[in-house]
């Protein structure tokens, strides 16, 4: 990564993603926080960023739209085991990327699905191959933030009780 | 700074030289990040309309573009040097936690 133009924060249940663009280097998707790297110990814990995709563009990549969090929020955490997850996480971005740029080499039906559309039909996998009823994925990841959020910002809210509430959703 | 309105207007301006070249900015409850050809820099928004530069507040980065603030760190686009990941838990000090380049991948 030598060309970072813009970043955009994602997070999910207990990781959280950057995606990058990184200029002539295309779009990079960098995976700050996992449960496999960083022990979740604290309501910030330090990022330990690893590259896990990277998308050629065809120009410059230049700016990240601010939506695209969500696309980052909808993604599992690199799985060591599996071989074809980046792959798979590649492909799902570059999907994204394309609609968004308005490629028309790729099927149009590909680009309908909303990176926020978590519910899938019983029986049927997203790009991750995530199922709906994968007990197994969700149990080892199902680190509720729920008490990471309002009683941990009060302190730095300060006089302003009602904080930036846009800031606080894209936070985690 | 603007009030959302229908006729928005100017209430309030950070005035001297303390901004160079201002490309992005973020604000997180009461303070506000801005990268400029200096780096990082951190203003107080307690009051919006009257906002006050933090001076000893800069972190110094050669090729800051855009940034996104998330809990007590701040990522910063560093052009040629990769993502820089700012430590802002304390805004009046903050301070460069690493810069991540993927070792050059």
């Amino acid at each position: 990564m030598n060309d970072t133009r813009a970043v955009q924060i994602g997070s999910v249940n207990a990781s959280q993603f950057a995606l990058v663009a990184d200029g002539k280097n295309g779009l990079r998707v960098v995976q700050l926080i996992s449960p496999d790297t960083v022990p979740r110990t604290r309501f910030s814990p330090r990022p330990n960023p690893k590259l896990i995709a990277t998308y050629h563009t065809k120009g410059e990549a230049i700016c990240v739209p601010a939506a695209w969090s969500a696309i980052a929020s909808s993604m599992k955490p690199a799985d060591k085991r599996s071989s074809s997850a980046a792959a798979a996480r590649a492909r799902f971005i570059s999907t994204k990327w394309n609609a968004f740029i308005g490629d028309r080499h790729l099927p149009k039906t590909r680009c309908r699905s909303s990176p926020q559309r978590r519910t899938l039909p019983r029986g049927r996998r997203d790009a991750f191959g995530r199922s709906a009823d994968n007990e197994k994925w969700r149990a080892a990841h199902a680190i509720a933030d729920a008490d990471t959020t309002a009683d941990d910002f009060a302190h730095r809210a300060g006089s302003r009780a009602d904080g930036n509430s846009d800031t606080a959703l894209s936070f985690w | 700074m603007f009030l959302i309105r229908l006729h928005p207007r100017i209430v309030g301006e950070l005035t001297g030289n303390f901004l160079r070249n201002p490309r992005c900015i973020a604000v997180q409850f009461r303070y506000g990040f801005i990268t400029d050809d200096d780096g990082l820099k951190i203003v107080d928004v307690t009051e919006p309309t009257r906002p006050v530069l933090i001076p000893r507040a800069t972190v110094r980065l050669n090729h800051a573009g855009r940034l996104y603030v998330a809990r007590t760190y701040a990522y910063v686009a560093n052009g040629a040097e990769g993502l820089a990941i700012v430590d802002i838990e304390n805004p009046e000090r903050p301070f460069i936690d690493q810069i991540f380049n993927a070792n050059g991948a």
